[in-house]
C-alpha cells in the first residue's frame, strides 16, 4: 500500500433510523436503527482496483454510496487525498464530484429513457462546468471585494481569472463522440436512445458516462451482475484496459467473486455491515482466513462437471441488521464459533504470515489452515 | 432406453408482435427420461426461458404461436390440447419453479395455504371429484370391434368396487389432515420450525425460505416432470448454495424428471446430468454434462465456456466471443453463430443450419449421444 491513499475512509458508518414505534415511544425508549455500515475502515490507493464482496444486505452499495458522497456518512471520517470530505456541501461538493463518479446497479434504471446519448453522457461534463463557473465566479466575486477601490484605472477584470468561455452543444457532442469510442460503443450513435442498446451496451453507456469528467475513482456497483458471461467477459476486460490507460482507480462492488478475481487488486470481504477480511486479491481468494470468506468461496459454484456431487455445509440466513448485537457478526451461522466470538467485536489485526491481509477474526490463527473445500463435504455414494 | 417422459421434437415457438416475428425457439428437439435432470444453458434472449414455459403450454398464445413441432409427454402431444384442458396437465404433471418467488407466491395467502391449496387439488384428483388429464377418447372404430354386448354390460356392477367402498376412499380430509401433509413437506424442503413458517405470509420471508416454499408447492403435487427454470438467480450465493444442496438431495428422495434451466454455467454444472446449450433459439449442443463441459464440440459452447473468469489481471485478458448475440427478428442464415465463430466457413452462412448430429461417444443405456450441431465439429478439440 502506497504512503498517501486515495480514499481513506476512517470508522465509516451508515445508520437508517427506523420510526419510532408507538411501544418505543411509550416506553421512553429510543427507536431502532438499521446499521448498514458499521465502523469500517478501509483505503484506496490512486489507480488501485479494490474489490468489495459480500452476499445482499451486507452493506456494500451502501459503503460505496458513501465513498461517492451519495449518503451521507453518520459516523467516521471520509479524506480524499488527505483532505476531509465527509462534511463537503453545497457548490463545493458538486465541484469535488468530479473526482468519484458511480456506474450503477440497474442499467435500464440508471439511464434516463427520454435523453439520448450525447445528453446522457454529455450530463456530468455540463454539471461540471456548471460547477467550476459557479466557483470561479465565487473566486472573482471575493477577489473584488477584498480591493478596496478601482482607483488604479485599471479595468476591473484584468487581474481576476477569466470565465471560460460556455461549452456549445456542438462541443460537447464532440467530447462525447471522442469518448464512447473508449468503452466500446461506436461514434456515430450520439441521437440514440438507451433503450436502443443491449444489456452490455447499457452498461457501457453507463460506464462512459461515470468516465466523462475523467474522475480519480469510480464506484462500479455490480456493474456485471445484469449481463451474461460472454458479455461480463467484455466488459471486464474493457474495465482493466481503461485502468491501465487513465489510471483511474476502482472500488468494485459485486457479489460475484469470478469478476472480482479478474479485476481486482485488493478484495474486502463484507458481511452485515463490517469489514471481515482484506487483502491482496490472491491472498484471500487463495489462502481465506476469515470462516465467512471460506464459506463464501465454497458456495460459489464451479463450473466444473467432475466436482460434483458435494453438500454444502453452512445454514441459517443471513440475519437483520437492526441493531446487531456485539460480537463477530459471524458467529451465529460460524461452524469455528467459541463463546468468547460473541463476547466482543473482534477488530480487524494483520492475518497470521500475510503482509497486508488482515482479518477480523480472533480464531484466525486455529481457522487460517482449514481449506474451504471442508466446508462442502463429499456426498455418501450411492449405493448401485 | 426406457420411455421418456418428455419428448419435444422439432418445436419452433414464434412471438408475433407488431414489430415483426420473433423466432424464440426454433427447431428444438430433445427428451427427458426418467429420474434424470436435463440442464439448459445459454444467454439472455436465447429462448430457454420460452421454451420452459411452452412444455406445460405456460406462454400467452398470442403473442407467442407454437408454429411446428411436437410436446409428447407421457404419450400425448400436447400442442393440439385446447387450453380449457391444460391446466388439467398441470400441477399433477408437469410442475413449475419459478425465478422470483415473490411474484409466484400469492401475496394475500399465507404459507398453509398455498400449500395445502396444492395438495388439495392433488387429492381431488386422486379421488376422481377432479378430472384428471387423459389423452381424448379415440373415436370407435366400429368396423373393428362389435359394440359391447347388452349381457355383459348388465353383470358388471357399474360402480367397480361397490358404492361403500368408494365412500370410504372418499372420506373427509380435515384441516388437520392438510396440516400434517403440509409440514410434511416442509420438512421435506428443511425448514426448520415449519409449525411457525406456516402462519406466515410471503413477504416476511427471506428469498432463501420463499423458493423452498415454491420448492414445497411444486413437490407436494408429485408431479411426474418438474421444470427450474432460473430457481436460484435471485438468492445470493451462500442461499443459492443451500437451496442447490436441499434439489440434490431431493432429486434422490422423489423421483421427478426434472428440466433445469439458468443461464449460470456452475449451477448447471452442479446440477444436471445431461446439458443443452440454446444459442439463438436453436439447441447447439446436447449431451452428457461431463462430456460438453469439458470435450465441447460446437464452437459457442466452447466460447462460452471459456470468457468465464477464472484468472487475474496479470495473467492476460479475458478470451471473449466478439460482437453481440444476434436478434431474432432477422437471425443471421445458415448456422446462427457463423458471424462470431473463429471457425466459420461459406458453407456456414449457405446451408441451411445443421441438424445436431452424433459427436464422440455413442448413447448408452442410461446417458444420451453427444451431439453437436456444427459442420465442423470435428476441428472444435483443436480450438484454443
Amino acid at each position: 500500500m502506497t504512503a498517501d491513499p486515495l480514499v481513506e475512509l476512517v470508522g465509516i458508518s451508515k445508520e437508517f433510523p427506523l420510526p419510532r414505534t408507538v411501544r418505543e415511544w411509550a416506553n421512553r425508549r429510543p427507536a431502532r436503527a438499521i446499521h448498514a455500515v458499521d465502523r469500517v475502515d478501509l483505503s484506496i490507493a490512486p489507480g488501485e482496483t479494490v474489490g468489495l464482496i459480500g452476499e445482499s444486505g451486507s452493506g456494500k452499495t451502501t459503503l460505496g454510496w458513501v465513498v461517492a458522497r451519495l449518503h451521507p456518512a453518520t459516523g467516521g471520517r471520509l479524506r480524499f487525498e488527505g483532505v476531509d470530505v465527509t462534511r463537503l456541501s453545497g457548490g463545493r461538493l458538486r465541484a469535488w464530484r468530479k473526482n468519484v463518479q458511480v456506474v450503477f446497479q440497474d442499467p435500464v434504471g440508471s439511464l434516463d429513457p427520454r435523453l439520448r446519448v450525447w445528453q446522457i453522457v454529455g450530463e456530468p461534463i455540463r454539471a461540471q462546468e456548471h460547477a467550476r463557473r459557479a466557483e470561479l465566479r465565487r473566486e472573482r466575486r471575493r477577489l473584488r471585494r477584498g480591493r478596496p477601490s478601482n482607483a488604479a484605472g485599471a479595468p476591473p477584470s484584468a487581474s481576476l481569472p477569466p470565465l471560460p468561455p460556455r461549452l456549445t452543444t456542438a462541443a460537447l457532442r464532440r467530447r462525447v463522440a471522442e469518448l464512447l469510442p473508449t468503452v466500446g460503443l461506436p461514434g456515430d450513435c450520439l441521437d440514440h436512445y438507451p433503450h436502443q442498446f443491449s444489456g452490455g451496451g447499457r452498461q457501457r453507456l453507463s460506464l462512459a458516462r461515470a468516465l466523462s469528467v475523467d474522475p480519480k475513482l469510480v464506484v462500479l456497483d455490480e456493474p456485471t451482475s445484469a449481463l451474461d458471461v460472454a458479455v461480463q467477459a467484455q466488459i471486464l476486460n474493457r474495465l482493466v484496459e481503461l485502468q491501465r490507460a487513465r489510471g483511474v482507480a476502482f472500488l468494485m462492488i459485486t457479489h460475484n467473486v469470478a469478476a472480482v478475481r479478474y479485476v481486482a487488486d485488493r478484495v474486502a470481504v463484507m458481511y452485515l455491515g463490517q469489514i471481515l477480511e482484506v487483502g491482496p486479491v490472491r491472498e484471500v481468494l487463495e489462502r481465506p482466513v476469515h470462516p465467512y470468506t471460506k464459506a463464501l468461496l465454497a458456495a460459489a459454484p464451479q463450473p466444473d462437471a467432475r466436482r460434483r456431487r458435494t453438500r454444502y455445509r453452512i445454514g441459517g440466513d443471513i440475519p437483520t441488521l437492526i441493531d446487531p448485537r456485539p460480537g463477530c457478526r459471524f458467529a451465529p451461522r460460524c461452524p469455528f464459533a467459541q463463546p468468547r466470538c460473541s463476547a466482543a467485536d473482534p477488530p480487524l489485526r494483520d492475518a497470521p504470515g500475510a503482509p497486508g491481509h488482515q482479518v477480523a477474526c480472533v480464531r484466525a490463527e486455529e481457522v487460517a489452515e482449514i481449506s474451504p473445500t471442508t466446508l462442502l463435504q463429499p456426498a455418501p455414494e450411492p449405493v448401485s | 432406453m426406457t420411455e421418456p417422459v418428455l419428448s419435444v421434437e422439432h418445436l419452433s415457438v414464434d412471438y408475433l408482435v407488431a414489430a415483426g416475428r420473433f423466432r424464440a425457439v426454433t427447431d428444438v428437439s430433445l427428451s427427458i427420461p426418467p429420474g434424470r435432470v436435463v440442464g439448459i444453458v445459454g444467454e439472455t434472449g436465447c429462448g430457454k426461458s420460452t421454451l420452459a414455459q411452452a412444455i406445460p403450454r405456460l406462454i400467452p398464445e398470442p403473442p407467442a404461436k407454437i408454429e411446428s413441432g411436437r410436446i409428447v409427454f407421457q404419450g400425448t402431444d400436447l400442442v393440439p390440447v385446447p387450453a380449457h384442458r391444460l391446466p388439467l396437465v398441470r400441477g399433477t404433471g408437469i410442475g413449475m419453479i419459478f425465478q422470483e418467488p415473490l411474484n409466484s407466491l400469492n401475496p394475500a395467502y399465507r404459507v398453509y395455504d398455498q400449500i395445502a391449496e396444492a395438495i388439495q387439488i392433488r387429492h381431488w384428483r386422486e379421488q376422481g371429484i377432479l378430472p384428471v388429464f387423459r389423452p381424448g377418447p379415440t373415436p370407435f372404430d366400429y368396423s373393428r370391434r362389435p359394440m359391447p354386448g347388452t349381457a355383459e354390460v348388465l353383470s358388471k356392477p357399474i360402480v367397480p368396487g361397490g358404492a361403500t367402498a368408494e365412500a370410504a376412499q372418499r372420506r373427509l380430509r380435515t384441516r388437520a389432515d392438510y396440516r400434517r401433509e403440509v409440514l410434511e413437506y416442509l420438512r421435506l424442503v428443511r425448514i426448520n420450525d415449519p409449525e411457525t413458517i406456516l402462519h406466515l405470509y410471503p413477504h416476511e420471508l427471506s428469498g432463501g425460505m420463499r423458493q423452498r416454499i415454491m420448492i414445497a408447492m411444486a413437490l407436494s403435487e408429485k408431479p411426474s416432470l418438474l421444470i427450474a427454470d432460473e430457481p436460484t438467480s435471485a438468492l445470493d450465493v451462500t442461499i443459492q448454495a443451500q437451496v442447490l444442496t436441499l434439489m440434490k438431495e431431493l432429486i434422490d428422495e422423489v423421483h421427478a424428471s426434472i428440466l433445469f434451466i439458468s443461464h449460470d454455467l456452475g449451477v448447471i454444472a452442479e446440477m444436471a446430468d445431461d446439458l443443452g446449450v440454446m444459442y439463438a433459439g436453436r439447441l447447439v449442443e446436447f449431451g452428457p454434462v461431463e462430456a460438453v463441459f469439458h470435450a465441447p464440440r460446437h464452437p459457442y459452447t466452447k466460447a462460452l465456456l471459456r470468457s468465464i473468469p477464472s484468472r487475474y489481471k496479470d495473467d492476460g485478458p479475458l478470451p471473449s466471443i466478439p460482437g453481440s448475440v444476434p436478434s431474432l427478428a432477422n437471425p443471421p442464415p445458415g448456422c446462427r453463430f457463423h458471424p462470431r465463430c473463429p471457425i466459420a466457413r461459406p458453407v456456414c452462412a449457405q446451408e441451411p443450419a445443421p441438424p445436431l448430429r452424433e459427436v464422440g461417444s455413442t448413447p448408452t443405456a442410461d446417458a444420451p449421444a453427444h451431439t453437436s450441431a456444427c459442420h465442423f465439429a470435428a476441428e472444435v478439440e483443436q480450438l484454443p
